[in-house]
């Protein structure tokens, strides 16, 4: 299993530091990527993410092919628990409060697929009203276990385990990251736990134009 | 996996991120609203001889939910000279509370019940926050809702109960 190396992160979020220092706040650029992928705060992960060669069921009851229908958007994808109470709001939240701050362009190339770790609750009707609750436009997919098991091998991402938490609740162990994928589909950086919104801030304008080149 | 060392660094990462962005930039980006330092603090004293805790409930709130399951945040401050647990917690809108933690397993966050009873050691503070412990409020009969208000009683070893209103906010940032 591909892990986030520890250093890197601490590294990576050290240079967020330095980087709020130094105030420079270059969101408007729309020219490119950025010159490096140490430019990003993400975490970086090698080998890169493929996309999930998977189709699911959006919130309409429609079928959603990952990979055909976020062709040539930004994606950022997120798997949680609607019933998840702290992290998955919290990461759902920061990533809906950034993308208002960006231009209506940069915003228009970007897409973000949370896909449930818990199908047995997680209905389409149920995902689409958790996700109203931060942007209209997210994308919702759910499956039936079978699909989902299928997604989280694509994603190296384990199965998730139940913790009973008695009188029928349940909590859902998931990957603690949102994943991007550039235009090109590579899902070259995480966003582990702990990032903020000003970290997304500084990259998805780079991460909208980057190709990687 | 050394999920312990993973997430310490992560957590030190944002404090380094945290508190170089706050010396330097007095960013106002932040409209998370989470009010800290508002809140009037309610204070309990130990009938306690000698060694004595004493307690500030700071910032209690709650999120707003869009299902039966929402999480309650609040810091405790202790003032005293000994060391109190914070041992249960209720609330009026739920009939199944318990204090949790989030706990990262490689790049895996988990939830669970926190195994002992949470310090707040004398002189010190403990502080629940999104991503790391919180109360889970289970079997809500009705979502919450921003502008709520929620009734918590939090059960201390050494300083009893203490009620709290905690108001149900936005969902707040990371930060």
């Amino acid at each position: 299993m591909r892990t986030i190396r520890p250093g890197l992160v601490f590294l990576l979020l050290a240079l967020a530091g330095f980087a709020a220092a130094a105030c420079g706040g270059d969101d408007g650029d729309e020219g490119g990527g950025a010159s490096s992928i140490d430019d990003y705060l993400g975490a970086q992960v090698t080998p890169f993410f493929e996309k999930p060669d998977l189709v699911l069921t959006d919130t309409e009851g429609r079928p959603f092919d990952i990979r055909k229908d976020t062709e040539g958007f930004l994606t950022i994808l997120y798997v949680g628990y609607t019933h998840c109470p702290d992290i998955c709001p919290t990461t759902m939240y920061d990533i809906s409060e950034v993308l208002k701050t960006l231009t209506e362009k940069q915003r228009s190339q970007i897409k973000v697929v949370f896909a449930t770790a818990d199908p047995d609750r997680d209905t389409p009707e149920v995902i689409r009203k958790w996700l109203d609750h931060f942007d209209t436009t997210f994308i919702g997919l759910s499956g039936d276990s079978r699909q989902i098991s299928d997604l989280l091998k694509q994603l190296l991402m384990g199965t998730p385990q139940r913790t009973d938490l008695g009188e029928g609740n349940y909590a859902v162990s998931h990957a603690a990251y949102a994943i991007a994928y550039t235009k090109d589909n590579t899902g070259r950086l995480v966003y582990p736990f702990g990032i903020t919104q000003d970290d997304w801030k500084h990259d998805l304008p780079m991460l909208v134009n980057e190709t990687w080149k | 996996m050394d999920w312990k060392r993973w997430s310490g660094l992560v957590m030190l990462g944002v404090a380094a991120v945290a508190a170089v962005a706050l010396v330097a930039c007095g960013d106002d980006d932040d409209d998370d609203g989470d009010g800290a330092g508002t809140a009037s603090p309610t204070v309990a004293a130990s009938p306690t001889q000698g060694q004595v805790a004493k307690l500030q409930i700071i910032d209690p709130r709650a999120r707003d939910t869009t299902n039966d399951v929402s999480a309650a945040y609040f810091t405790v401050k202790n003032t005293g000279d000994a060391t109190d647990r914070l041992l249960s917690v209720t609330a009026d809108v739920s009939t199944k509370v318990e204090v949790h933690e989030m706990v990262m397993e490689g790049g895996t966050a988990k939830m669970q019940a926190v195994k002992a009873p949470l310090e707040i050691p004398a002189g010190g503070e403990l502080v629940l926050k999104p991503g790391g412990y919180h109360i889970m409020l289970m079997n809500l009969a009705s979502p919450l809702k921003e502008g709520q208000q929620v009734k918590l009683t939090l059960t201390f070893e050494k300083s009893g109960k203490i009620e709290v209103t905690a108001p149900v906010k936005k969902i707040e940032a990371m930060n």
